[in-house]
């Protein structure tokens, strides 16, 4: 069981993502709906893990990739796991060489959910 | 069970992001190069689009993917934000709440989307191949002074969903609890014990503080019917050929939910009005060496426990002459009543029945379409509905209303021994008068009042109580100022109403009047006091 955050600005998406981790035995410790929010409270929580949806309001000229980079260097453990629609390729891979785990793909499916999670938890 | 849970939150939200869309849409056709707002038109598009997806809601899915294509060409600068593609994104965000409204009924797409996507599909083709690629916008570093730390927006702002229905029920026993309390401070008055008397006061204490906070908690922003305001100006000004500035102040205003839902359609007349009759054509207003341009402001502040919309234009406003001749056409005035009423009184001749029915419906007529549906609204609500107008400047439409239409101040008043209250928003003052002051003009009582004839209405013979079988107040004192008169005025009627004695003021929780006692002419609704006894809430504006 693990400690997780979700970034999101649809609640919608939100719950979705909430009910299918805590089905797999999680725990939704935090939810924020902007990046600036994400932010501050991953300062705060220091979460396991996060997920971060790619494209989100631009609160202040923070949006998600800078949200992600701030993570990674106040604490360079952060795991974060982007969400994104199909054809973000490029995004994500931006994500990644700056410091994402893995990313998991909107409309979401469970098993492939749990399985991102499970292995980003286990990496070190 | 959980499927449902999904289906309301995505209703909910696909309802609130369209809204966005729109007003964004709105906002960018007027500054084509703000990227700002174009960057929320795609995020917003993307987050509707992922939820569908979600939700196997192909419709939705494709025309929002299709639409968030075509933004991100225009992010890149592949393509340019003409009218065709501005027309063709408002179609399809129609298209949208079409969609939403089936799912929403439980019935599968059946609007179909193929055409619009089409559409989107040749814009997309017709860019070059090389700038089709959208082009990452450029990420500025995140500055940690940048946020804010000291207050936490999270921790703050928590909040829970609950029913509406809950909060009739809550603000029911509030109101009880309410008029239990009146009850107990009118009884203490007959014990002699303080320590009782301290309780008791405590409680009135507590209970308005929870009358109070049941209020608030019953106020929601004004945007709740605000927001689909400026793409509906928006399109009316496009079919009439019109341009118009549409601004909304205050819309962060709270008032109860209620109350907004009832005044909504109201809004939508004025407003309507406001870009039909108000605003001119632009070569009409260049010819005037006014702006092309037009501008209506809808603008909302709380004045006390009364929240005041406003709604202004600066088109050809309405002339008292123009009104004037109207009034006499259509037969609702006669021209010796007509004679008698100030400019601003005959400026509100248009909310009368009648009024706009002018055979040649002329710009002066159709002004008053749906006006006097709207006033009747307006007053049902505990409210009033004021006009200012000046030819060539425009009009002003101001809405004032309770915040909320369950407790209010009333003056209680006795008529044939049965005790009436008399909301105090509609009072202007009481005054006493004597027999020989009243004068009678057209076989109706009047007294002149502050250098105006007031007419009086003899509540007796209103509520249908027989006079003569009652002890008349007049022959009490048969000499002194002694007719009770409470002044009231709605809009900008004015009458006197004549009761029998004034009894005091207090607040009142006012209960709807259900079943056949709805029919109840010149009622609201009903109370009850302190004694325990119940006592009809006056409707003022039935009686003026």
């Amino acid at each position: 069981m693990a400690d997780i955050m979700i970034v999101d600005d649809s609640k919608f998406t939100r719950k979705m993502l909430s009910d299918i981790l805590v089905e797999e035995g999680h725990q939704i410790v935090g939810e924020a709906e902007n990046a600036e929010e994400a932010v501050e409270l991953y300062e705060r929580l220091r979460p396991d893990l996060v997920t971060l949806d790619i494209i989100m309001p631009e609160i202040e000229g923070t949006d998600a990739i800078s949200a992600l980079k701030e993570m990674v260097r106040t604490d360079p453990k952060a795991k974060v796991v982007m969400v994104s629609a199909m054809g973000q390729q490029d995004v994500v891979e931006e994500c990644i060489q700056v410091g994402a785990r893995d990313f998991i793909v909107k409309p979401f499916q469970p098993s492939n959910i749990a399985g991102v999670v499970e292995s980003v938890l286990k990496g070190v | 069970m959980k499927i449902s849970e999904y289906k309301q939150l995505f209703l909910s939200e696909a309802r609130e992001i369209l809204n966005s869309l729109n007003n964004v849409l709105v906002d960018l056709e007027k500054e084509p190069a703000n990227t700002a707002l174009l960057n929320e038109l795609f995020r917003q598009s993307h987050t509707l689009k992922s939820m569908a997806q979600s939700m196997g809601y192909e419709g939705i899915a494709k025309l929002t993917h299709s639409m968030e294509t075509t933004l991100a060409l225009l992010r890149s600068g592949g393509a340019k934000l003409e009218k065709d593609i501005v027309d063709l994104l408002f179609k399809s965000m129609d298209t949208l709440g079409e969609l939403i409204e089936e799912r929403a009924k439980g019935k599968a797409e059946k609007v179909e989307v193929a055409a619009l996507v089409e559409r989107f599909e040749e814009i997309a083709s017709a860019v070059p191949k090389e700038k089709r690629k959208p082009v990452d916008k450029e990420r500025p570093e995140l500055k940690l002074d940048n946020i804010d730390n000291s207050a936490s927006s999270l921790g703050e702002l928590q909040t829970v969903r609950v029913p509406l229905t809950q909060l009739d029920n809550l603000m029911d026993l509030t109101g009880e609890l309410a008029i239990n309390r009146i009850r107990l401070s009118q009884i203490v008055q007959t014990i002699a014990d303080s320590a009782l008397k301290e309780t008791v006061a405590q409680l009135s204490r507590l209970t308005s503080q929870l009358q109070d906070q049941m209020m608030q908690v019953r106020l929601v922003p004004l945007e709740y019917i605000f927001t689909p305001y400026p793409r509906m100006v928006r399109d009316m000004a496009v079919n009439q050929k019109k341009e118009v500035d549409f601004v909304i102040e205050g819309g962060h205003i709270g008032l109860d939910r209620s109350i907004q839902d009832e005044i909504n359609e109201p809004l939508l007349h004025l407003l309507k009005n406001a870009v039909t009759h108000g605003i001119e054509e632009p070569q009409e207003r260049e010819r005037l060496k006014k702006p092309r341009r037009g501008k209506i402001r809808l603008s909302a502040r709380r004045e006390r426990n009364f929240v005041v919309l406003e709604l202004s234009d600066d088109g050809r406003g309405m002339d008292v002459e123009e009104i004037k001749k109207v009034a006499l056409q259509t037969g609702i005035i006669t021209a010796k009543e007509l004679s008698a009423l100030s400019p601003k009184e005959i400026v509100t001749l248009i909310t009368r029945p009648g009024y706009s029915g002018a055979k040649k419906v002329t710009e002066a007529a159709g002004r008053g379409v749906g006006l006097n549906a709207s006033k009747i609204k307006a007053e049902s609500l505990g409210g009033t509905l004021d006009i200012d107008t000046r030819p060539n400047e425009g009009a002003t439409f101001s809405i004032k209303l309770p915040l909320t239409i369950a407790i209010a101040q009333a003056m209680l008043v006795g008529i044939a021994d049965q005790t009436y209250c008399i909301p105090l928003s509609y009072i202007a003052e009481t005054i006493k008068v004597s027999q020989p002051q009243i004068k009678t003009i057209e076989h109706r009582e009047v007294i002149s009042y502050r250098d105006t004839v007031l007419p009086l209405v003899r509540l007796r013979g209103k509520f249908g109580f027989d006079s003569s079988k009652l002890r008349s107040p007049v022959a009490d004192v048969p000499n002194g100022p002694a007719i009770p008169v409470v002044v009231v005025e709605g809009g900008a009627k004015k009458a006197g109403l004549v009761v029998d004695s004034f009894l005091g003021q207090q607040e009142v929780v006012i209960k709807p009047l259900t079943g056949f006692l709805k029919e109840i002419k010149g009622a609201s609704g009903a109370t009850i006091l302190g004694t325990g006894k119940p006592a009809l809430v006056m409707d003022v504006g039935s009686l003026l």
